[in-house]
């Protein structure tokens, strides 16, 4: 337990450090943080506009805006957060003005094409359908627990919720998922 | 093995992607371009320093034209505004204010109100 808070410490004083560094100019500290936090950022904006094209376009949208945040940088308090409340405001403004503009959306892909058989690429492509019915919140809920393994303390931070509320949009996703993928199979 | 929990091992079995390889670099590359720089902080200064001389001179000028303008008496004023040609923000010819200028400075006036001091 001791071990897992000193390297909690340790990593909020290595982001503490990038983001000084970050904050006099220092673009390696920006890769450092992307290094870190990159994926996550991704995630949540794949989770939210549903094309990789458009999610990377939001990972660097983020990233820039924090470069260039300049000597204020080196008060963020906690990056990650920062990051992915920025993450989410920006991937529901493209997906606004992608509505707007009446864009055809790219089919979803948030998941890698299954590398072994039919019935493993069958089922990825049910999930992503199944995934892609349900409403931003609880996707986003499902993406930071499965894939990035965040508490719901954590993702309740991370999202502006109370952890409770975190916890049902997640068991009110699963229990989506199931109905529709049972309907898949009959 | 619970339904609930068969769907999230479906769940947990597929691969989320990442982020392209290349974007980290192209990200790095942006920020550089973009980096925001110094900002010329001793420009600023002079040009405020500047701003305030001219506003301080140009408030000072109004004042001591209305100065005059007072000691002249609206006949006086009268007059001036009648004149076309160089005229100051009362409506006064240049050289006539600066005659009546020098004057206040000189203590005393032939002016038809008496002027200063007399």
């Amino acid at each position: 337990m001791d071990l897992v808070r000193h390297l909690a410490q340790s990593a909020e004083t290595s982001e503490g450090d990038w983001l000084r560094r970050l904050a006099q100019g220092d673009l390696s500290a920006l890769g450092s943080l992307y290094d870190r936090h990159g994926r996550v950022v991704y995630r949540v904006a794949l989770a939210i506009v549903g094309s990789q094209a458009d999610a990377e376009d939001v990972v660097s949208t983020v990233f820039l805006r924090l470069a260039r945040r300049g000597r204020r940088a080196a008060r963020i308090r906690d990056v990650r957060r920062f990051l992915v409340v920025a993450a989410r405001n920006e991937a529901t403004s493209t997906l606004r003005s992608r509505r707007r503009r009446r864009e055809a959306m790219e089919r979803a892909r948030r998941f890698e094409p299954a590398a072994h058989g039919p019935e493993a690429e069958a089922d990825r492509e049910a999930l992503e359908r199944a995934m892609a019915a349900l409403p931003r919140e609880q996707r986003e809920v499902v993406t930071l627990k499965v894939y990035e393994g965040m508490t719901f303390a954590e993702i309740g931070r991370l999202v502006g919720a109370s952890p409770n509320t975190a916890a049902s949009r997640y068991r009110y996703a699963i229990e989506k998922l199931r109905e529709m993928l049972s309907d898949d199979q009959r | 093995m619970t339904s609930d929990d068969e769907i999230e091992v479906r769940l947990a079995r597929q691969r989320v992607g990442a982020p392209r390889a290349g974007l980290r670099g192209e990200i790095l590359a942006r920020a550089a371009q973009a980096r925001p720089r110094p900002r010329p902080w001793f420009a600023y200064a002079v040009a405020a320093t500047i701003a305030l001389a001219l506003a301080v001179g140009q408030i000072a000028d109004r004042v001591q034209s209305r100065r005059i303008a007072a000691l002249m008496g609206p006949a006086w004023s009268a007059a001036v505004a009648a004149r076309p040609g160089d005229r100051d923000d009362i409506g006064m010819p240049a050289l006539l204010r600066r005659q009546a200028e020098l004057d206040i400075m000189l203590g005393g006036s032939e002016w038809p109100n008496g002027g200063v001091g007399g």
